[in-house]
């Protein structure tokens, strides 16, 4: 299973190996010449359609991964890449065939994450949200080493569903596969104000604080959940600590930008 | 490296000693990748090898090579061993041993060592090594390495960074062991290295699934094991080295767009972090007009336009990319998201300048963490190729088609940065600072000595250069400021002194000075006053070069003499030659009437030369002054052959490609030609060869002779040996001494 995946990552990224042989550019007029010479080099035809793909020509691309796939209808990662052109050229439905049949044929897990993730990037792109949510879950799912990247996907397609509980859900699964990421809680905080549940906005700023990262940040959040609730006095001590905090930093830091855009976000909540 | 990566390696391994035979199982194991050394902290590391059997791990550690007092064990059968060695104290140097609890592999030695990280937000002094796109598996690999190790000398490398395309072409396992394994043994056994994923090492591996060889062979600290917030995923995450943050981004295959994950979470990162320096780095630069062309590339774009205002607006010290292979050193920059053509000194350059302490003086920061307070960018990946390019992009202050690495040296609040070719030659260099007052501009004073043949008092063409000669820097008040020797070009320089009035004595051992002040080429002649060895007083002011500021030197009565070494001139039989093959690694060729080079011989796989004469006629208290090699052509294809010391014993007919090892034994370029023929060819040493040769007269130097290599091409060439018939057509040493 473990070589599997190997070969097909080396399939799937294949492509990437010639980008430092020279300017991207000059390396597909380079394959141009060559594939002049060898029309039905399959590899070739991959290799200039991922780069075409990479620098936006994706029509081009296009071309390149049918001829590919009809010369060699049993290289399934063509498929793959089929599907990525197909969306960028919003070909959504052709992409889901693709990316369909591209997931009913591989074989191991890390092409199926893959696999799914491309589905849930279509099926956003075709206005499914909670469909790619889904789909997003199903990488997840199978995903021997979970990637935040598709925790946040999927909770980003579910809450532009409608379903925000269920995006708080997924965030809340993630950080208990991943741990405590800030970028998670970040978003499940986000979510969770907007949904105004805010004893568990409150609870979940409270540990993130208890990391003692990003400190400033976090009072400045906590201060502004408190006011939601109307827990005034306690939301005002919150500011006034965000603001000591700030105090406390190096003269030169409290100066920066970012700090005294914090301090004025602060002051005026507190106004 | 998580538990389910750790489960598949077990699983995998546990499959391998499944179905080894019983007499495999009863073997010994033995040691196949490492040790190397990952994701250092201030109280431990991770510590991983590989054997060839399954067995359990156990690493030994203390502080002293024979007293291993510490021991960590990991219980699970693998072949992938990966220990977590925990509870040191921190900045301190321990020795380890790494095995198994019943038999210890390697280490326990001299030779094997590691230190710890300061504590978080200490200020100490840093060295790091800098290398990109290095994973070639050439010899021009090998020379940027050894260039390195010649320079750092005994000094240690607390960290290195690998920017990127570690192991060419596609990052497979196999890659990985014969182009970084391979070529840095000493340099993972010794130091923790800090890697990114380059667009070749995701050939073969995934940061979506976060598979692959890459994956596999690196723990990365993705919780914040060693700093930072952690980022939950070991394609992008960041790490605390004394007050310096490092942030490593993934420019290849996570996306890059504004609000995705990996930039939020940078921005959670630099939020977090209290550090006095900020360095990033990954692979796709955002200014680059070497081999790769960052105005049309879209991962080039997309770092420079959505990380680069986050990375500014928190105060980014440096940025350290590669992708082109050649070097490319920004001026102090701020603020330029756009295309080359947009860039402007005007609005985008924060301090002028070359941020050379010597020159218009180091960049300066007012404070720590200041945002869009300037940044250099540079791009490093000429460490294993060069690819040319333009090399023209207006936010450069220098860029250098040539072979390289980065040497990082941080101090408190002073960062010194320098460029270092694959011959030792500092080719660039910049220091930052911050604490708003810019340090002094400082003089900078330098010169030769050399081996003045005919005593005239002026270097002549052929004239060598002199090592080892002592130099002082006085005032004018007959303070002494410095002293320091002349290094293997006769080159001695005083950086970074203070302007002021100044005198240079040279101490000239039983030589004696040359006359001062002869002729009217400033250049050329001997500065120093015979008598005494004192320069006249000169001023160095502020941000000056005081240059030429040299001495000859003869020995008095000697007139030169030149000797031939030659089998069977003279009835010489000091000769050993040979040539040593990598497609045959075992096989001896001492006998052939020929001796070959070549970058890939079909059969044999790369041939490199070996040659060297015994000396023991020439006087032991002799000065050489020159030596050519003489070498007679019988074959070839086309290109440069280069000469390097040999840095180990070798026999003639002993002499393998196993037992000399010689990409790892590759020493000083000494000399090289280009034979357009067949015929003889005379290589005129050059001045690391002559005090190689120097130290073969003397016995200061080991007489391991010279390799001579293919220039990274796949040609080759013949060269009659001192077995072949015609004693004329044999290599010749010429060497000419006093």
């Amino acid at each position: 299973m473990r070589k599997q995946a190997l070969l097909f990552t080396v399939l799937l990224g294949y492509a990437n190996v010639s980008l430092a042989h020279g300017n991207v550019h000059e390396r597909i007029h380079q394959l141009d010449h060559e594939i002049a010479h060898h029309p039905k080099d399959v590899t070739r035809l991959i290799k200039r359609g991922q780069l075409l793909l990479d620098e936006g020509h994706a029509d081009d691309a296009l071309d390149d991964f049918v001829k590919a796939r009809k010369l060699a209808p049993k290289r399934i990662e063509v498929l793959y890449h089929l599907a990525r052109a197909q969306l960028l050229l919003n070909q959504q439905n052709a992409a889901l065939e693709s990316a369909g049949k591209f997931l009913r044929q591989v074989t191991n897990d890390a092409a199926r994450v893959r696999g799914h993730v491309l589905t849930g990037d279509i099926l956003s792109a075709s206005g499914k949200p909670f469909d790619a949510g889904e789909a997003y879950l199903r990488a997840i799912s199978v995903s021997q080493e979970l990637e935040p990247d598709h925790v946040l996907y999927a909770a980003n397609a579910f809450h532009t569903a409608g379903n925000t509980d269920k995006a708080i859900a997924v965030l809340n699964d993630g950080i208990a596969r991943l741990g405590p990421l800030h970028a998670l809680n970040e978003r499940a905080l986000t979510l969770e104000m907007e949904q105004k549940q805010y004893d568990s906005a409150l609870r979940r700023v409270d540990q993130m604080l208890a990391t003692r990262q990003r400190v400033p940040f976090l009072l400045y959040e906590k201060g502004k959940i408190l006011k939601a609730q109307a827990r005034t006095d306690e939301s005002r001590q919150t500011f006034t600590a965000a603001l000591k905090e700030i105090d406390g930093l190096p003269e030169s830091r409290r100066h920066t930008h970012v700090f005294e855009n914090l301090r004025s976000s602060v002051l005026a909540e507190m106004n | 490296m998580n538990q389910s990566r750790i489960f598949r390696v077990f699983a995998l391994s546990l499959a391998v000693l499944m179905s080894a035979s019983l007499a495999e199982e009863a073997s010994a194991l033995a040691l196949t990748r490492g040790p190397y050394l990952q994701t250092g902290t201030s109280s431990g590391l991770i510590v991983r090898w590989r054997s060839d059997t399954a067995s359990d791990s156990r690493v030994r550690v203390g502080t002293s090579p024979t007293n291993l007092t510490l021991t960590f064990d990991n219980t699970a059968s693998t072949t992938e061993h990966v220990v977590q060695v925990s509870g040191l104290n921190p900045q301190t140097k321990y020795y380890y041993s790494i095995g198994s609890t019943t038999q210890t592999l390697s280490g326990g030695d001299s030779n094997t060592h590691f230190i710890t990280a300061p504590v978080a937000g200490t200020q100490q002094a840093t060295r790091i090594w800098v290398i990109g796109d290095a994973g070639t598996g050439s010899s021009s690999q090998t020379a940027v390495y050894n260039a390195y190790r010649n320079f750092t000398g005994t000094n240690p490398t607390h960290l290195w960074l690998q920017l990127g395309d570690n192991a060419y072409s596609s990052g497979t396992d196999a890659e990985y062991q014969s182009k970084m394994f391979n070529i840095y043994p000493d340099m993972l056994r010794q130091s923790v290295t800090w890697p990114t994923l380059g667009n070749h090492d995701a050939g073969s591996a995934s940061s979506a699934t976060q598979t692959g060889p890459y994956y596999n062979i690196f723990s990365l600290p993705k919780n914040g094991e060693a700093g930072g917030v952690a980022s939950g995923t070991e394609a992008y995450y960041s790490f605390n080295y004394g007050n310096i943050h490092f942030i490593v981004l993934n420019s290849q295959d996570v996306s890059r767009a504004v609000g995705s994950p990996m930039l939020n979470w940078l921005e959670a990162d630099l939020q977090a972090t209290n550090a006095d320096w900020n360095i990033a780095f990954w692979h796709h630069p955002p200014y680059s007009k070497g081999s790769h062309n960052s105005d049309t590339e879209t991962a080039l774009i997309d770092m420079r336009q959505n990380a680069l205002p986050i990375l500014e607006s928190y105060g980014v010290d440096l940025v350290l990319t590669g992708h082109s292979h050649s070097y490319e050193r920004s001026k102090f920059i701020d603020g330029h998201y756009g295309s080359s053509t947009t860039f402007s000194d005007a609005s985008h350059v924060v301090q002028a300048g070359s941020g050379r302490t010597d020159g218009t003086g180091a960049y300066n920061k007012s404070a720590v963490g200041v945002s869009h307070a300037g940044a250099v960018y540079a791009v490093a990946g000429s460490s294993g190729q060069i690819s040319g390019g333009t090399l023209n992009h207006p936010a450069m202050y220098i860029s250098l088609n040539e072979l390289g690495s980065m040497v990082l040296d941080v101090n408190g609040l002073t960062l010194d940065a320098k460029f270092l070719n694959n011959n030792g030659t500092v080719r660039d260099y910049f220091t930052m600072t911050k604490g708003g007052t810019p340090p002094p501009q400082l003089a900078n004073v330098s010169g030769v000595v050399w081996q003045d043949v005919d005593a005239d008092g002026i270097r002549e063409t052929g004239e060598s250069f002199l090592q080892g000669i002592q130099v002082k820097l006085y005032t004018d008040t007959n303070t002494l400021v410095a002293s320091q020797s002349t290094n293997a070009n006769g080159a001695y320089q005083f950086s970074s002194v203070a302007a002021g009035n100044y005198y240079v004595q040279f101490i000239p051992g039983t030589r004696t000075i040359s006359p001062q002040n002869q002729g009217a080429n400033d250049g050329i002649d001997s500065d120093a006053n015979p008598a005494d060895g004192k320069t006249a007083v000169f001023s160095a002011a502020a941000g000056s070069t005081i240059a030429n500021v040299d001495a000859g030197m003869y020995t008095p009565g000697g007139a030169p003499q030149t000797v031939q070494l030659q089998d069977g001139l003279n009835a010489y039989a000091g000769t050993q030659d040979t040539h040593v093959a990598s497609g045959k690694a075992t096989t001896n060729y001492g006998n052939a009437t020929t001796v070959l080079a070549d970058g890939a011989d079909g059969t044999n796989g790369r041939l490199i030369g070996l040659m060297k004469w015994a000396v023991s006629s020439i006087p032991s208290t002799a000065t050489v002054t020159n030596a050519t090699v003489t070498l007679r052509v019988s074959n070839l294809s086309k290109g440069t052959y280069n000469l390097y010391a040999v840095n180990t014993a070798w026999t003639e007919g002993g002499a393998t490609w196993n037992s000399v090892n010689p990409l790892n034994n590759q020493g000083v370029l000494i000399g090289s030609f280009l034979p357009s023929g067949t015929g003889s060819y005379t290589i005129q040493l050059n001045s690391a060869g002559l005090s190689l040769v120097q130290g073969w007269v003397n016995g200061s130097a080991a007489n391991n002779g010279f390799m001579i290599v293919d220039g990274g091409t796949s040609d080759g060439v013949d060269l009659r040996s001192s077995e072949y018939g015609t004693q004329a057509q044999r290599p010749k040493l010429t060497v000419t001494y006093q």
